[in-house]
């Protein structure tokens, strides 16, 4: 379904500066909080919920892998690894994340947490926070539920070490921030849905809030989308993207969106499931964190496939897309299993799909991921989107 | 059946030397037709992942096929390259595993004249872990219930391992990581009884646990003999598949019997000088998966350089791995096993440590090993690396024949001998 437009300019509204530059630079704002004694966690994955920091006074940051930076340190060791597990494993050994008081590896990176804590125990990782392994089941059944919970707890206890314990008023300024950012994103998630922002820019949009202080970031992004209200809506071929790993990098939307098409969502956590749900208010702060991070668990590794899909087809039912992309490199070990279905469902809603293969850690990667796009969406092109 | 897959089978039937060999073939084929009929009268049998508890469908006297056995049949039949294919047919891209899912191409493609064994007719349920792809595909096709299980992630590392596992293993799994295993258990013993249609006997199941202990120290004295033997009495191949088929029935009467069978072959012909090759001049181990597609290969040198392959990690594991003693609750010795089971040979520091333990012991000169995208292999290559030992780490899939390029690897292989190895021993 298109939204009709007259503004040929549409989508352009710039990105504030601050939010462009924290989801570019994704160290210095940690780097300055560290800097002003603010303790901060470094974080893989997205089953530490923000509000275990917040409330002990500290900043988390969620790391995210960088396919254009070169990895020869952790070549040395996982040379073979995907440029995921490379990058991440490069970035802690490079010891710029030496500032974070602890370094937390969830399910799904565990080999990242595996082959650090070898390298440390080699002694030639000196550089590196000490590391944490939060072992967050994302399976939906008592057994999971159960552990997750000893898990939990655990990783509370972890954080009291590592920063101190959240003072008396700790989870409630955590409470209110946790409102105030489902409130922020789930108005940019409307504002996409209508078509008033592209999709590169929203994905920077939502990074940002992972390399900022919170405060800062709700207000920069409450500000930002208070002028995209103005913003006329988008006419373009709607694309839903469907990824083997989280969206953290741009590159595809880029591509998508470079070849005339608009990328409306996505099924990440660094995309469309930033806002997840509102915390439930008849429950103490934690355990209403607890429950939200259960509700809302996102990832190709959530079990079982109801689970993992419903939010997918949820939002292709919502007749508002035009063609499902899926993003399914040769490195993927995981998400090709769901693929058939999933390409068969959209289908079967009259979807068209697209899929892309190429590898993101090379230029000729990129650039045949962005000939594929542009050959997919030329047709229906009317120009040039992403900046 | 091609010329081609006919002569490879008549060749690799052709290397066997032991008798046991050929009574586990027998028995596969038995009791292959017997599954077919209890599956044809409306009986139920399940699929398993090769590291899930078993022994609860053995107590429970469920018949059950382990998915990436079947794989390894499939690919030992020369028909791995046709049902990788058909996955791919249907979307399934060829970065995936096909180790524990060949069985679903070949469900995928009912209509093949010569299915392994006869195919694999519709299980009442299939368990497996939730992070392996392919169980829970078949068990929607099939429509029947999937259990996906999930194994915690490991924690604290203790390089020697093996010497914890078989009596420290509270200690060395955590109580938490077992806690959470056996809560899942349970749910699988629940679907087991409605299979059934009876409760688990507990008495019984920890009789069955008894015998797999006992199976696994047969392996563990059959390592020991491949280990110090002057030569190598049994070729590796042999080794792999025979301990495949018994681990497949572990816990059985015929698998102890097996077990017992194998041991006393292999130990004759130790005690008799019989060796695989009488000139071996360099021991080899090799570490992965099993090569069940080309399960020659680890034969192939020996003429030529006098290369023998003396250990894989499927013997070795069978002790190292399984064995849990002094249980009081037979659930949880389960629980412990399988909570790090096949892990332990990739993480490091665990995984190199075990490797250079075994490649010292079996007086190994250097190490093969499969590369398998990379998980724990590069430590383990780095940590025999340091100990002096040189490693060949070749690309291939183990089951997958349209990864598997002869000419590339048997030149590669040779010149490792050639260069590292040789010049090694000079």
């Amino acid at each position: 379904m298109k939204v009709e437009t007259p503004d040929a300019n549409a989508g352009r509204t710039p990105l504030a500066d601050v939010l462009a530059r924290a989801y570019e630079s994704q160290l210095a704002a940690a780097r300055e909080q560290h800097a002003q004694g603010v303790p901060v966690i470094a974080i893989v994955g997205n089953t530490v919920p923000p509000e275990y920091i917040h409330a002990r006074g500290a900043m988390p940051l969620y790391v995210r892998p960088d396919p254009l930076v070169p990895t020869p340190r952790a070549d040395r060791y996982i040379g073979s690894e995907s440029w995921r597990m490379r990058s991440i494993v490069e970035l802690a050994l490079s010891g710029e994340l030496a500032f974070a008081r602890c370094l937390i590896l969830t399910r799904g990176y565990e080999w990242i947490y595996y082959n650090l804590k070898e390298i440390f125990r080699r002694g030639e990782g000196r550089e590196l926070p000490r590391l944490y392994m939060h072992d967050y089941v994302p399976t939906l059944n008592d057994e999971a539920d159960i552990y997750n919970r000893g898990r939990n707890r655990a990783l509370g206890e972890e954080l009291d070490r590592a920063v101190g314990e959240a003072p008396s008023d700790g989870w409630e300024r955590a409470t209110q921030l946790a409102r105030r950012r489902y409130v922020a994103l789930s108005r940019l998630e409307q504002l996409r849905q209508e078509g008033r922002v592209v999709g590169s820019q929203a994905l920077r949009a939502i990074g940002a809030g992972y390399a900022l202080p919170i405060e800062q970031y709700l207000s920069e992004l409450e500000q930002w989308t208070s002028t995209l209200n103005r913003a006329s809506a988008i006419s373009r071929e709607r694309v839903l993207l469907l990824a083997a790993h989280e969206l953290d990098s741009p590159f595809i939307h880029e591509a998508i969106e470079t070849a005339g098409a608009l990328v409306v969502a996505e099924d990440s956590w660094w995309g469309s499931r930033a806002a997840g749900s509102q915390l439930e208010e008849n429950c103490d702060h934690a355990t209403a964190v607890d429950r939200r991070l259960r509700r809302d668990i996102s990832g190709v590794i959530v079990s079982p496939r109801s689970a993992r899909e419903q939010w997918v087809n949820e939002r292709m039912a919502q007749k508002d897309i035009d063609t499902v992309v899926f993003y399914i490199p040769r490195s993927d070990l995981v998400f090709g299993w769901d693929y058939p279905k999933l390409k068969a469902r959209a289908e079967s809603l009259g979807l068209r799909t697209l899929l892309l293969t190429e590898r993101l850690d090379t230029e000729d990667g990129r650039a045949s991921l962005r000939r594929t796009a542009e050959t997919h969406f030329r047709q229906k092109s009317g120009g040039e989107l992403a900046s | 059946m091609s010329e081609e897959v006919q002569s490879a089978r008549a060749k690799h039937q052709a290397s066997k030397q032991l008798e046991v060999s050929h009574t586990l073939r027998a028995h596969h084929r038995a009791w292959f037709e017997e599954l077919q009929r209890r599956a044809a009268d409306g009986q139920p049998y399940v699929i398993c992942h090769p590291t899930t508890p078993h022994e609860i469908f053995e107590a429970l006297d469920i018949p059950y096929v382990v998915d990436a056995w079947y794989a390894g049949i499939v690919a030992a039949r020369r028909q791995s390259k046709h049902y990788s294919d058909v996955l791919s047919a249907h979307g399934y891209h060829r970065g995936l595993r096909r180790y524990n899912s060949l069985g679903y191409g070949v469900v995928l493609d009912p209509n093949h004249p010569d299915k392994p064994w006869g195919g694999l007719p519709k299980a009442a349920g299939i368990v497996s872990w939730n992070s392996e792809g392919g169980a829970l595909e078949l068990a929607e096709h099939w429509n029947v219930p999937f259990i996906g299980l999930d194994q915690p992630a490991c924690r604290v590392m203790h390089p020697n391992w093996w010497d914890m596992h078989r009596w420290n293993w509270e200690d060395f799994d955590e109580s938490y990581r077992i806690d959470f295993m056996e809560s899942q258990f349970r749910r699988v013993v629940a679907f087991a009884e409605r299979l059934a249609g009876r409760r688990m006997d507990y008495e019984r199941l920890a009789a069955v646990v008894d015998r797999v202990n006992e199976q696994e120290m047969y392996f563990d004295r059959i390592r020991s003999i491949l280990a110090t033997a002057p030569k190598l009495p049994v070729r590796l191949g042999e080794v792999m598949s025979q301990t495949m088929g018994i681990q497949w029935h572990r816990g059985s009467e015929w698998g102890l019997k097996q077990a017992r069978a194998f041991y006393e072959e292999v130990k004759a012909r130790a005690d008799a000088g019989k060796w695989v090759c009488p000139n071996e001049k360099y021991r080899f181990m090799y570490v992965g998966s099993g090569l069940w597609q080309k399960l020659e290969f680890f034969n192939s040198f020996e003429e030529s350089h006098g290369v023998v392959f003396v250990r894989s990690n499927y013997l070795s594991i069978a002790s190292d791995g399984y064995l849990r003693f002094g249980a009081t609750n037979p659930l949880r010795a389960l629980a412990s096993r399988y909570s790090i089971l096949a892990l332990q040979m990739w993480i490091p520091p665990m995984g190199g440590a075990w490797a250079v333990h075994e490649a010292r012991t079996h007086r190994v000169n250097a190490s093969v090993n499969l590369d398998r995208k990379g998980r724990g292999v590069t430590f383990v290559t780095r940590a025999l690396e340091e100990a002096g030992i040189p490693v060949l780490d070749i690309e291939a899939d183990p089951v997958d024949a349209n990864a598997w390029n002869d000419d590339r690897i048997r030149s590669q292989v040779i010149e490792f001998i050639e260069e590292r190895v040789a010049r090694a021993g000079e």
